[in-house]
């Protein structure tokens, strides 16, 4: 069943159609709170705050969108809510960044079940709106045109918090990349 | 919402636009980092699920703007796993999601208005009878049944209750003890769950 | 209590069990105490006021358990305890439909509890804190615990505490920091829905893996006490509220 079929469903009332939608994306959705977060706890609540706008919102949703755009935009505001909201400090602790620097990298093909916590501890240490942009670049895999329209920031604007962000993370963990 | 290529007044312009050199290594481990991380388990996912319907229970009709309202009833075959009996996995001390089950929960709210207190349970599978039984009924289960709602399909009894505190449970078809897992809970280690409602009074 | 209150307090009785429908209902005595009604003294308006819960429907059990509860429900009544808690754990197993031997070892514990609870929170108090107070000891919580509760509210105004004690607790929170979470809510007036709200989050996060109940029981407390929360703004959920998704 497609998610424009979900939706109608939905809306109609139908017993599993928002269940279904909900475990469709879940997932997906789940693996950018994380990343974006860096706390389960945080991330579990962004996911629920996220869904329950989606499902009060459904009459709103416009079929010629993509369903999983429209969600993410709903989840990427309610992350930037959630760093807001926690007063997130950033934190330069020298150590830190001694430490990440020579972690070692976890081997490629990485077993299923282990997360790379340097890696979001790293990340964490990033501004938020670069943080965005590179998960929405390279682990979304979104072009800069889709991320324009998910954050409402210029390409160019985008582009240079990718490229920042890029540099600060490598200057986090580099060693431990190549 | 800015389309594509314009920009804001205090960023770059595209006419030279700039391209960005992938860290090719950076986004491998970005990626692995995605592949890598665990998958919420399906508890996780239908406490999810749960909570919006929690919430959207409550959420009065006015706040979607008058628009139709999704109404929501639950078919047999929602829930991969089926809420058996809360009863015996409610709550243990010190022990919680080990042995939650990994189904959708069923949901329940109590409301006070006057004299009265509302019980509302939303159940996540068709039921033919639910009944509301407590300390004001005597636990019996004919004294009051509870009627399915027409507009979202969850079941409701309004009962006088004088203020203090009352114990209560559901019976479902007849054979299956209930207790909502998020309202207060009694549990007597003879019997098991049973739940709590504090009526306000003077 | 006066010679015309106790004859006139037979009387009604007598009066009473001839017009019962139930012929049971003649043979058991129901005391329900109120307020700080404590020893024998029973007050007319108590004996004719049918409570449904207080009436011991025998006919849901079979015989033997049946006597053994009445014996119980006189002992009780005798030690000054209120019996309606007692009938209702009854009748709560019959309709569980559990055995007779497990009613009668239930109901036994908690009259035992009952004692317990009336001894730590005082003569003061209200059937319901008593038996709150008396799950409260059934969960493992302490006497001096039940006391320190007691101290934080006035007569009739600790059930919800003791409540909420108790379900943090049996949720996984250790007894003495739920005691002192408790504490800290129900002393400031009119706290109770925040004490509810308190609940409600430990309920909601027990839910996500060990810790985490206790982790949000100190988020809220810390909360409360900041004056984030107001005591008299109904704290019934841990969450931002909720508003239309931006379009």
């Amino acid at each position: 069943m497609t998610d424009a079929e979900l939706v109608l469903r939905t809306r109609a009332g139908d017993p599993d159609a928002f269940g279904t939608l909900v475990s469709r994306y879940y997932d997906a959705c789940w693996r950018f709170a994380y990343h974006m977060l860096g706390e389960r706890a945080d991330a579990e609540d962004v996911l629920q705050d996220s869904f329950l706008r989606a499902y009060l919102a459904i009459d709103r949703y416009d079929e010629r969108d993509q369903f999983r755009g429209w969600l993410f935009r709903i989840l990427t505001n309610q992350c930037r809510n959630a760093l807001t909201s926690r007063g997130r400090r950033t934190r330069r602790f020298v150590q830190d960044e001694i430490a990440l620097e020579s972690a070692p990298a976890p081997p490629l093909g990485l077993a299923t079940g282990v997360e790379d916590a340097a890696l979001v501890h790293a990340l964490g240490l990033l501004d938020p709106l670069q943080r965005e942009a590179l998960l929405l670049k390279y682990a979304e895999g979104l072009e800069y045109g889709e991320m324009s329209a998910m954050t409402g920031a210029g390409e160019s604007a985008l582009k240079m918090r990718v490229k920042r962000g890029s540099e600060r993370l490598r200057a986090l963990i580099g060693r431990s990349l190549d | 919402m800015t389309s594509h290529g314009s920009s804001g007044p205090n960023e770059p312009h595209d006419i030279d636009p700039f391209t960005v050199t992938d860290d090719v290594a950076l986004v491998a481990r970005m990626r692995a980092s995605y592949d890598s991380l665990p998958s919420p388990d399906a508890a996780q996912i239908a406490r999810c699920t749960t909570a919006v319907l929690s919430e959207a229970m409550h959420a009065p009709a006015r706040r979607l703007g008058g628009s139709r309202r999704p109404r929501w009833w639950w078919g047999a075959a929602a829930a991969a796993a089926l809420v058996v009996s809360v009863s015996t996995v409610a709550i243990r001390r010190g022990r919680t999601t080990a042995e939650m089950p990994g189904g959708v929960q069923p949901v329940g709210a109590t409301t006070e208005r006057g004299d009265t207190t509302r019980f509302d349970l939303t159940l996540p599978s068709t039921a033919r009878e639910v009944a509301l039984v407590g300390d004001f009924n005597g636990w019996d289960e004919r004294a009051t049944p509870m009627v399915r709602r027409p507009n979202d399909g969850a079941w409701s009894a309004a009962v006088p209750l004088p203020p203090g505190r009352h114990m209560y449970a559901f019976v479902v078809d007849g054979k299956k003890w209930l207790v909502d897992p998020l309202a207060p809970q009694v549990l007597d280690k003879g019997y098991g769950p049973a739940n709590a409602v504090v009526v306000d009074g003077p | 209590m006066r010679p015309h209150a106790t004859t006139s307090l037979w009387l009604a009785l007598q009066l009473l069990s001839a017009t019962m429908a139930s012929p049971l209902a003649a043979a058991t005595l129901v005391v329900t105490t109120r307020g700080d009604t404590t020893h024998a003294t029973v007050s007319i308006d108590t004996i004719l006021f049918r409570d449904p819960q207080g009436q011991f429907d025998a006919a849901r059990f079979d015989t033997l358990t049946a006597n053994a509860l009445r014996l119980l429900f006189d002992d009780a009544a005798s030690k000054g305890l209120p019996t309606a808690p007692l009938i209702n754990r009854a009748l709560e197993g019959a309709a569980r439909r559990v055995s007779g031997a497990r009613i009668l070892s239930v109901v036994r514990a908690h009259a035992v509890a009952l004692a317990g609870a009336k001894s730590a929170l005082g003569d003061g108090s209200t059937v319901a804190e008593l038996d709150a107070g008396a799950d409260a000891l059934r969960a493992g919580i302490d006497a001096k615990t039940l006391f320190v509760v007691r101290s934080t509210r006035p007569a009739g105004a600790a059930v919800t505490a003791l409540v909420v004690l108790t379900d943090v607790v049996n949720r996984g929170v250790p007894i003495s920091t739920a005691r002192d979470a408790v504490i800290t809510i129900a002393r400031i007036p009119r706290s109770d829905d925040a004490l509810l709200g308190l609940q409600s989050t430990v309920a909601k996060n027990a839910q996500r893996g060990p810790g985490m109940a206790l982790e949000a029981l100190n988020r809220y407390v810390r909360g409360t006490v900041s004056g984030a929360v107001s005591p008299s703004t109904p704290a019934t959920s841990d969450r931002k509220p909720v508003r239309p998704p931006d379009s």
